[in-house]
């Protein structure tokens, strides 16, 4: 029986925690649209978890014990999924209003507090009352966390909803209970009392959902791999949404007409091929009042698509014509084999505090589409925000992406109307006279005004754009996406956190952090004893960071995360068991983590070329969790003296995650790139040298 | 250097920071209007209905007037953060000077915290947050008249907050020709919106919303001071139209929408023009879907059932009911797209081309 414990808690804790973590951030992402605080989250999670740890430790480990905190985690998880549920409702918020800045962090806080503190308990708890090595232990832990990812990415994923899949977890904790642990009138109480509680859980998703959206009619609702859409009736009147965010509504107006329409004039071309990107299907066919243009329309997701147009007919009708061609894929495979193609790229409504929007105005992305157009082709580019005040921030963004446009284009021209329009040409573009002069003899453009017209090269514009501050300007490249910062910061202001983020923009704290990098380095050679201290939370810090960082730039790079989060947390997790399993079996030498380190150092520096490539992420995500679990193991061996690891090495690690979470998600994130924590793991190979 | 040497110039070169710094503040100053004396160096503002008691160093809800040793000053004068030249269309004024274009200006500052504000990135900010223009009053009224423009209009944020700037610029540009014109959520006290409508020509109301708990939840005020304000600028004669923006689930139901026109038919008269606006998702309720059409059609409907003679919907670009028409004879006025006019059958003395009647509005220069 023993045996079996010993291998079937330690699994049965990593399936569950990990389940736990990827449910919960995959619930709120698609309930509240939160993205950009998935740090936070994890950052509660390990605080919790570390609290747990350590709590652990305090008490007599029993294992009788056992059984009752695995049903304390999971009865916590299922807690934790109702709470973010409900909680628009406890705060009496409106259906869709956004959380602020304090509710964000009680949402993270209290839901990741149960399921982290128990699932962090337990291992202590486990550790303490079987006799098994902590070491065994963990890598247990982590090849269940291994299987759990796998099973949501490949088995559960656009299958189950989330609270599903929490009650397919309930019944692995009973199975596992009946069949190997209890016996006699627990079994049955498990069996007759709680199973049917879990059963509950199995039932469809939606009609829990229907009666927490009232009074707007939930009329469908999918997933995909970018996440769920959700389409709403008030009134007649459907609204699209991707995760929590409105992407178009039916039926349409005019207003679409004049924002579509307006750049194009300026182009003075009546035919041609034109590329064209915009979130509303109604655009392509505006785009035809203006002459006759061979369209190839880029509409969303290959899923989304078949899904959209089974059950919405109406769409493929504004789509409907024989000049438009609508492709659902990724904007980098449909310019990919095309030069000197198109006579317009238009990308139209960029919103670049959105990453995967992002991504078209890096520098990496123009090069690829300047390929794509002809000599005397234009490229247009609005970005929307508020042009009846254009704040310091939005300034410097604009100035960042039109100093990443002047490297690709000779003539870059910015004009204001209700968005900033970006004009890029070889060719001048068409006087404002001659368009107003046309506008009055098309009867087919109705929203225009000759004042729209002058607007968007008015002198006031000069004034409106004088910028203030004397910092450098940036480009906007995949790497550092500076314009995603300022847009962004924006975004923040909203949930008064604005100062917090805008830190890495403060000649102080530069020197703050360098001052800081000196006193870490300092300590860490000097003071062998707090090297355990140190050396285990910085490099928990940097693979979290690291891993932060790579759901960022995937979804910059392929315009979603939603699903393939899994797989990189999953990989990360499988880096782990390979560098428990490896220091298991090889004598670990300290000098070895030198070479390591710098193994990562010279993956990271010529990371940048592999972007493109799915398997990047993975390999990666792979390299560092292996990586962690060999620094780890061996600084733990040899600051310990011992050889394994208890439970305060495992709290030292949560502790690091957590610093790393919240300090590099939100301050440094889209502004050092994935150099920068690197420096952090200089000294170590250094100190471990001589221990 | 000696301790005592390196003290006293350590104090001798902050104290000159001090007031060098001071000085340089001192200039965006300007003494408030509106305000009475307390004790202790406390004073109440008399602006709005807020009526913030503040001590020494206090600033008020605006944001923008602050008690320094016992006098309030306004920080927002000459300050403004947003210039531009507009449609007066977009407003939205469809019964004054059609067509023209208007010299729009707002500085910081808000008494109120509309969870759903359009221009939260000023409205919702200090002065000191913001990087402004410097332009006087004078400034102001020169740059109108360089742009050709026939009126200046405050807007984006809430007049409220910079009312002095306002007072001043209204005190120079009418004698000069140019109208000036407020567009605010009518959050004043009476004496301070007496004391400004002499100057102004025209004042267009955003009425949030016919409940009061609306106002307290959603916005930060008070319903009773709004409706006030509406029949004190209604008695003036300053010309009045009023914006009711419909958002879906917190203030659309017909109930409401019946109250507020029986109230404006009753209180106002009929020939108020109201606008029906569509909300569309902004700041802290940006996932709260865009108004249904059908809710503003209703409204539009339920409105003209209670005797309203000129409604309309907003923010739904080429909806027909964005026009004017005639309440007599039912033709079409003016006929709009966005705030594109496209047909204009009102006579220069103000008056329906096809069947004369008199239609209420300011149509000259």
């Amino acid at each position: 029986m023993e045996e079996i414990e010993k291998k079937v808690y330690p699994f049965s804790l990593g399936i569950l925690s990990f389940g736990y973590q990827i449910i919960l951030l995959r619930e709120i992402i698609s309930l509240y649209d939160i993205l950009e605080f998935s740090g936070l989250f994890f950052a509660f999670w390990f605080l919790w978890g570390w609290r747990g740890v350590s709590s652990g430790e305090k008490e007599i480990g029993k294992k009788e014990k056992i059984g009752g905190y695995f049903f304390l985690s999971y009865f916590g998880f299922a807690l934790s999924l109702i709470f973010i549920r409900f909680f628009r409702f406890i705060l009496k918020k409106a259906i869709f209003e956004n959380l602020s800045c304090s509710e964000i962090l009680i949402l993270f806080g209290l839901s990741t507090l149960f399921p982290a503190y128990y699932s962090g308990k337990l291992f202590s708890i486990i550790s303490k009352s079987l006799p098994i090595e902590s070491i065994k232990l963990y890598k247990k832990e982590i090849i269940g966390s291994f299987f759990s990812g796998i099973f949501i990415y490949y088995g559960a994923l656009g299958k189950f909803s989330n609270w599903q899949i929490a009650g397919i977890f309930g019944f692995y904790i009973i199975s596992v209970f009946v069949l190997f642990i209890e016996k006699g009138l627990k079994r049955l109480f498990i069996l007759l009392f709680i199973a049917p509680i879990f059963t509950f859980m199995l039932i469809d998703e939606p009609a829990l959902m229907k009666e927490l959206y009232k009074p707007y009619k939930i009329v469908y609702s999918f997933e995909t791999n970018h996440g769920r859409y959700t389409i709403f009736e008030l009134n007649s009147q459907y609204y699209f949404y991707e995760n929590a965010i409105l992407r178009f509504l039916l039926p349409y107006n005019y207003e679409d007409e004049k924002r579509i329409l307006l750049p194009l004039l300026f182009t003075g071309k009546e035919k041609g091929k034109l590329l064209l990107y915009e979130k509303n299907p109604k655009a392509a066919t505006e785009v035809l009042k203006l002459g006759k243009f061979s369209i190839d329309y880029l509409f969303g997701e290959k899923f989304f698509c078949k899904k959209l147009f089974t059950k919405f007919p109406q769409i493929i009708l504004y789509l409907k014509n024989h000049l438009v061609n609508t492709y659902c894929t990724n904007p980098d495979t449909l310019i990919k084999n095309k030069t000197g193609y198109y006579d317009i790229i238009y990308f139209s409504g960029i919103s670049p505090s959105a990453e995967n929007e992002n991504h078209f105005i890096t520098l990496e992305f123009l090069k690829s589409l300047k390929k794509t157009l002809k000599t005397n082709g234009y490229l247009l580019i609005t970005i929307i925000t508020n042009t009846n005040f254009i704040s310091e921030e939005t300034k410097k963004g604009i100035f960042v992406i039109k100093k990443t446009l002047q490297n690709v284009f000779p003539n870059v021209f910015i004009g204001i109307s209700d968005e900033f329009i970006f004009f890029l040409s070889g060719s001048k573009i068409k006087p404002q006279k001659e368009i107003i002069k046309n506008l009055k003899t098309n009867p087919n453009i109705l929203t225009i005004h000759p004042f729209d017209i002058e607007k968007i090269f008015s002198p006031i514009n000069n004034i409106k754009l004088e910028i203030h501050s004397k910092q450098p300007i940036h480009i906007n490249t995949f790497i550092t996406p500076r314009a995603l910062y300022y847009f962004k910061y924006k975004y923040f202001t909203k949930y008064n956190v604005k100062y917090f983020f805008l830190l890495y923009e403060k000649i102080w704290f530069k020197y703050f952090l360098s001052f800081f990098l000196l006193f870490y380095f300092f300590i860490l050679i000097k003071y062998k004893k707090l090297r355990k201290f140190i050396s285990i939370p910085v490099i928990s810090a940097f693979s979290i960071y690291s891993d932060v960082l790579l759901f960022f730039l995937f979804q910059e790079k392929f315009g979603y995360i939603y699903s393939y989060l899994v797989l990189i947390i999953t990989m990360f997790f499988t880096g782990l068991i390979f560098g428990i399993i490896t220091s298991g079996k090889i004598k670990r030498k300290t000098k070895k983590i030198s070479i390591e380190i710098l193994l990562l150092i010279t993956l990271t520096i010529f990371g940048k070329f592999f972007f493109s490539y799915k398997l990047f992420y993975l390999l990666f995500s792979f390299i560092t969790g292996s990586i962690n679990s060999f620094i780890f193991i061996t600084t733990s061996k040899t600051y310990l003296k011992q050889d394994k690891f208890s439970s305060k090495t495992y709290a030292f690690d949560l502790f690091g995650a957590f610093l790393g979470a919240i300090f590099f998600s939100i301050v440094c994130l889209h502004n050092s790139s994935l150099f920068y924590p690197i420096l952090y793991l200089l000294p170590i190979p250094l100190l471990t040298k001589d221990t | 250097m000696k301790r005592k040497d390196f003290i006293s110039s350590i104090t001798f070169s902050l104290t000159s920071v001090t007031i060098g710094s001071s000085f340089l503040f001192s200039y965006s100053k300007k003494k408030a209007l509106h305000w009475v004396k307390l004790n202790d160096k406390k004073v109440r503002c008399t602006l709005c209905p807020h009526y913030c008691i503040l001590s020494d160093g206090e600033r008020g809800k605006c944001r923008t007037r602050e008690n320094l040793n016992g006098t309030l000053y306004s920080l927002s004068y000459n300050h403004p953060v947003s210039i531009n030249i507009d449609p007066i269309e977009k407003k939205p004024f469809f019964h004054f000077l059609p067509g023209s274009l208007s010299f729009s200006i707002a500085t910081a500052g808000c008494p109120l915290r509309c969870k759903y504000c359009q221009n939260w990135t000023i409205s919702q900010s200090y002065p000191e947050e913001l990087k402004s223009y410097f332009f006087t009053p004078y400034d102001i009224v020169n740059l109108s008249k360089k742009y050709k423009t026939p009126t200046i209009a405050f807007t984006y944020s809430e007049p409220v907050a910079f009312y002095e700037y306002m007072f001043e610029i209204s005190k120079i540009a009418k004698p000069r020709g140019i109208k000036p014109i407020a567009i605010t959520s009518g959050f004043f006290s009476p004496k301070s919106i007496v004391q400004i409508l002499q100057y102004l020509s025209a004042v267009k109301v955003d009425l949030k919303s016919f409940s009061n708990s609306f106002y307290e939840k959603i916005v930060g005020g008070k319903l009773k001071p709004v409706l006030r304000t509406i029949e004190i600028i209604k008695k003036s004669g300053v010309w009045l139209e009023i914006v009711y923006l419909i958002i879906p689930t917190l203030n659309d139901s017909e109930k409401e929408i019946r109250e507020l026109s029986k109230w404006i038919v009753k209180n106002i008269g009929n020939s108020v023009p109201i606008h029906f606006s569509r909300f569309f998702p902004q700041y802290k309720m940006k996932n709260l879907p865009p108004t249904p059409i059908k809710t503003l059609e209703r409204a539009y409907s339920i409105a003209k059932e209670e005797g309203l003679k000129f409604v309309y919907i907003g923010n739904v670009f080429g909806h027909k009911y964005e026009s004017t028409y005639c309440p007599n004879c039912r033709r079409v006025l003016i006929k709009r797209i966005g705030y594109k006019i496209i047909e204009n059958n009102i006579t220069g003395d103000g008056k329906c081309k096809f069947c004369k009647t008199k239609i209420e509005g300011i149509w000259k220069k």
